[in-house]
């Protein structure tokens, strides 16, 4: 009997010892989803903004070009996966949104992408950028320069 | 028989209480030289025995990912509550532009903690410490900036591994979009 117990005991404790804690993918520690913003970056160097802009006409549009205040050269890029499993990234001449659709420039996407910085973008700064669409023309937008950490 | 039925629990208790994580790779028996945003000399791994290190890989000109990277890197530092036994690094694989300086800015531009540090080196040390933790990248495509200078871009690989007190790597992560919660729990296990 003294045995049995032993042998259950040390059964119970291994199994204690030995499992990996279960990894719940809903313990989000993100609390909070900002979907219109721009990242910090450094004078000279990079950065990324992000938005969703809805074409509200009752047509398709085409996103052509975009411009920022604080860069001297801006696009739209797309971050992608490789087809031997690297990150990697290619500019995006135009962006097709149909009609009612909403075109969604996130992390990890397309985004818009700020080149060689006027000057050095912090957290609490914003800035414009223009959307230049077929249809709908010029769209202006203000972000916020969010830290994201 | 007896005897043996009796030292089971404990044999077994003591089988799985020394079972952590398997070794992805040893790094210990290739020291790389190398210098952090400061400037200083560090010799990896060597430097970092002791202590946990997270480490994911970057270029500053990348705006995307890499800051995905970064980020992530960041919630796990804070949510561990900034721990003095967990280094984190960030080390670049483009070196001819991520110099001191250059990753200096970079760890400004995200206000971070003093035990969390930038990496660099000569081309060949970069590139033999990128094949050691199996770390790819090749330039993707260039442009012309407006002011005539010419740029690049990477297709790179995209990770986060901790490296164990010993100088040894137990875990890998895609880095970009691995729930941060997934390494912060692996931190935690091994970390007692």
């Amino acid at each position: 009997m003294k045995t049995t117990l032993l042998i259950i005991l040390g059964f119970l404790m291994s199994l204690a010892c030995g499992e990996s804690p279960k990894k719940d993918s809903n313990t989000l520690l993100e609390t909070q989803e900002v979907t219109n913003w721009a990242r910090p970056g450094a004078q000279s160097q990079m950065s990324g903004a992000y938005l969703v802009y809805k074409n509200t006409l009752n047509i398709a549009d085409t996103l052509v070009s975009v411009n920022s205040n604080v860069a001297k050269m801006t696009q739209i890029h797309e971050s992608y996966t490789t087809e031997d499993g690297l990150a990697g990234m290619r500019e995006m001449k135009q962006v097709i949104i149909e009609s009612q659709e909403e075109l969604t420039l996130e992390r990890g996407g397309l985004h818009i992408m700020l080149m060689n910085l006027k000057s050095d973008l912090s957290t609490g700064d914003s800035i414009y950028v223009q959307l230049t669409f077929t249809q709908a023309g010029e769209v202006n937008l203000s972000l916020p320069v969010l830290g994201s950490n | 028989m007896k005897y043996l039925i009796k030292i089971l629990p404990v044999l077994l208790l003591l089988m799985a209480c020394k079972s952590g994580p398997e070794v992805i790779d040893d790094l210990t028996d290739r020291p790389f030289e190398v210098v952090n945003q400061n400037g200083e000399a560090v010799t990896f791994p060597d430097d970092y025995k002791g202590k946990y290190v997270i480490m994911g890989f970057i270029y500053t000109n990348c705006p995307d990912i890499c800051p995905l990277v970064t980020q992530n890197m960041i919630k796990v530092q804070k949510a561990l509550g900034n721990p003095d036994d967990v280094q984190f690094l960030g080390v670049t694989f483009d070196p001819k532009r991520d110099t001191p300086s250059v990753l200096k800015q970079y760890k400004n531009v995200f206000d971070l903690e003093q035990n969390f540090d930038f990496l660099t080196a000569d081309s060949a040390t970069v590139s033999e410490l990128m094949d050691s933790v199996r770390v790819r990248s090749q330039v993707s495509f260039t442009q012309e900036r407006d002011d005539g200078k010419e740029i690049y871009f990477m297709n790179h690989s995209d990770k986060i591994m901790v490296i164990n007190k010993e100088g040894q790597v137990i875990f890998e992560y895609g880095g970009s979009m691995t729930p941060v919660n997934y390494i912060v729990e692996d931190l935690k296990t091994v970390r007692g």
